[in-house]
């Protein structure tokens, strides 16, 4: 079930005890993709010790 | 490297004359010099498991706090009636505000990844407590924020908060219908015990090292190997 507030112009979501806008929601769902995204995505190329290096 | 003092004698430096290593200044020289090992106040190469994105919302992290108190300290200067009316004060206010959203969003998700992966492993406790506590730091300074918006914003916040503060008795302390003392608390209070906390964090992680995955060999720092 979803209503409005009135005067804020957002939406809430409304599940029994759990009751969130559906901008925090996007927010919250955005944030566990990125974390996701963040155990799988490799970053930075990675460099070999080279003896010529140090 | 050799340097040359005054009088022309060439040295490592560290001779000094008269040295006592029991005064105040040599004392807090070597606290200070052995905060970290040598060589990974600011390291050059990490362990191959950091190449990983899980490991960049620590920086993230830092990199929104430098931008929230840089914009602070630009609001402060401006003041509330210029962050409200003028075109470069909404800008400023606009970054303070998404510079916040993103510290605690990255924040968050540092907290998520360093939480499965048990960071508190290898004498990291004190590490793990201290980001903890930084972070309900930074909620308190947050929360003071919000209440300094001079707005009918504010109001609403500071009017529902009053309650809860009160019903858990530190309401004379914390009053949060007096606008002065959030102010001062949220640009002066707040700021300094999350900065010791951060400073403090990111001391700790340079001493300890970053945290490997649970199933890696934590590699030894170079500066460790060669004195074995």
């Amino acid at each position: 079930m979803d209503t409005t507030v009135l005067g804020s112009g957002t939406t809430q979501l409304d599940w029994g005890v759990v009751q969130i806008s559906t901008t925090n929601l996007i927010v919250v769902v955005v944030m566990l993709a990125v974390f996701a995204l963040a155990l799988v995505v490799p970053l930075g190329r990675g460099t070999r010790d080279r003896g010529s290096r140090r | 490297m050799t340097v040359t003092d005054r009088t022309g004698t060439e040295g490592t430096g560290t001779e000094g004359t008269g040295t006592d290593a029991r005064s105040w200044t040599a004392r807090l020289r070597g606290r200070v010099t052995g905060l970290v090992p040598p060589g990974q106040a600011l390291p050059d190469r990490q362990p191959a498991y950091m190449t990983s994105a899980i490991y960049v919302f620590g920086v993230i992290t830092l990199a929104a706090l430098v931008v929230v108190v840089a914009t602070g300290v630009v609001l402060s200067l401006g003041g509330a009636v210029w962050w409200h009316v003028s075109a470069a004060g909404h800008v400023v206010n606009s970054l303070h505000l998404w510079s916040t959203e993103i510290f605690f969003a990255a924040m968050v998700v540092h907290l998520w990844g360093k939480f499965f992966m048990a960071a508190w492993r290898g004498k990291r406790a004190l590490t793990w407590m201290t980001g903890v506590v930084a972070f309900v730091g930074s909620i308190g300074t947050a929360f003071t924020g919000y209440l300094s918006q001079t707005n009918f914003d504010s109001q609403w916040i500071s009017t529902q908060a009053k309650d809860g503060l009160n019903s858990v008795g530190i309401g004379a302390w914390m009053n949060v219908l007096n606008p002065a003392q959030m102010l001062m608390w949220h640009i002066v209070l707040m700021p300094l015990v999350v900065g010791v906390l951060v400073v403090w964090h990111v001391v700790l992680v340079r001493r300890h090292g970053v945290v490997p995955p649970i199933d890696a060999v934590e590699p030894v720092p170079a500066a460790e190997e060669g004195s074995r």
